[in-house]
């Protein structure tokens, strides 16, 4: 399997509003049988940063975070980590996670599913961007020739 | 392919159901108990699997004889579920787990096995072994703390060095070690306060 395409699909389906993940995959009619091996699961993780992003590391402060694992009847095994406490979303990401991973749903899925919500993810990115680019004050001095 | 399998349904209540089960194997030692919230992991038996599930943690080191450390579903499931560190030296186990097929690993474990020191004889380690029956075999005579009189129950083919542990186990209470004898679903407790007659 492809490590940075499975981090990217893990990424966008932890990212998405619940909303839009599950009427997009309501929409494609899928069923499949599936073992909850870890039930979704709710613990915090430390968030680190640094000042500036060049400073000394320091605790910003703590995320909740919701976790699940499920296996499919062919043996794969789907994960989730997302922020936040939503446990129907993280057993659902799982699951997604784990049908990435079949020959049969990859592609379906990775077009109905995974490139919409990675394409309302760049958007929304790019909105917020805009946002505080607009925003954005340039501070300069005017030179008042107490040099010469 | 991972071999990880599902454990405990309902992780705090089935875990609180085996501790309490637990409780009664060591405060009565020699009543049998069932476990009956999860199954086996490959080679390792469904009781000593929720034993350790119920028990151990991230913080207890767990040793395994030779042929469940060959075992990988053994492996990838404890490492899963328990996310218990396994660890080489038996000297430095919280939980010792034996399999029927290596009887010949008791002689040297019953000697390493940490029994806890006087300040901390909670330190000892708990030892589980697993066995072929509990209702045949080998029978002993336990008295002691949480027995009222005397009580007699069989515990299936024994590995010789512990029957030998078994017979003189050194007073030496509160330092010792515990032990749990397990077949399929089922548990016999021997905790160090019980006297032994083989």
């Amino acid at each position: 399997m492809n490590t940075p395409q499975r981090k990217q699909w893990m990424s966008v389906l932890a990212r998405a509003s619940f909303s839009e993940l599950q009427a997009r995959w309501q929409a494609l009619q899928l069923t499949s049988d599936y073992q909850v091996i870890r039930a979704p699961e709710i613990g915090l993780a430390q968030v680190r940063a640094r000042m500036g992003a060049t400073g000394r590391p320091f605790n910003l402060g703590d995320v909740t975070i919701t976790r699940a694992v499920v296996r499919l009847a062919g043996g794969e095994l789907g994960y989730s980590y997302l922020c936040g406490r939503h446990k129907p979303h993280a057993e659902l990401a799982a699951l997604i996670d784990a049908l990435m991973q079949t020959r049969d749903c990859h592609e379906l899925l990775d077009k109905e599913l995974i490139t919409p919500l990675a394409a309302i993810k760049a958007e929304q990115a790019e909105g917020y961007r805009r946002e505080v680019a607009a925003s954005k004050v340039d501070f300069f001095t005017m030179v008042r020739g107490e040099d010469e | 392919m991972t071999m990880i399998t599902t454990a405990f349904a309902d992780a705090t209540h089935d875990s609180q159901i085996c501790f309490r089960r637990l409780l009664t194997a060591m405060s009565e030692p020699g009543t049998r108990v069932e476990l009956d919230r999860a199954g086996h992991f490959g080679s390792l038996s469904a009781g000593c699997v929720q034993t350790l599930l119920t028990l151990a943690d991230s913080g207890t080191r767990v040793w395994l004889s030779p042929s469940l450390s060959r075992d990988q579903a053994v492996l990838d499931n404890l490492r899963f579920h328990v996310a218990a560190p396994l660890v080489e030296r038996a000297s430095d186990a919280d939980f010792a787990v034996v399999s029927q097929a290596d009887p010949a690993a008791c002689e040297a474990l019953l000697q390493a096995l940490p029994t806890g020191c006087e300040e901390y004889p909670d330190q000892g380690a708990t030892l589980l072994i697993e066995t072929d029956s509990l209702a045949r075999g080998v029978e002993v005579s336990l008295s002691g703390p949480g027995i009222p009189d005397v009580r007699r129950i069989r515990l299936g083919q024994l590995p010789e060095a512990l029957v030998r542990y078994l017979n003189k186990r050194e007073a030496s209470f509160p330092l010792g070690i515990d032990l749990m004898l397990v077949c399929g679903r089922e548990l016999v407790a021997i905790p160090r306060t019980t006297r032994v007659e083989v």
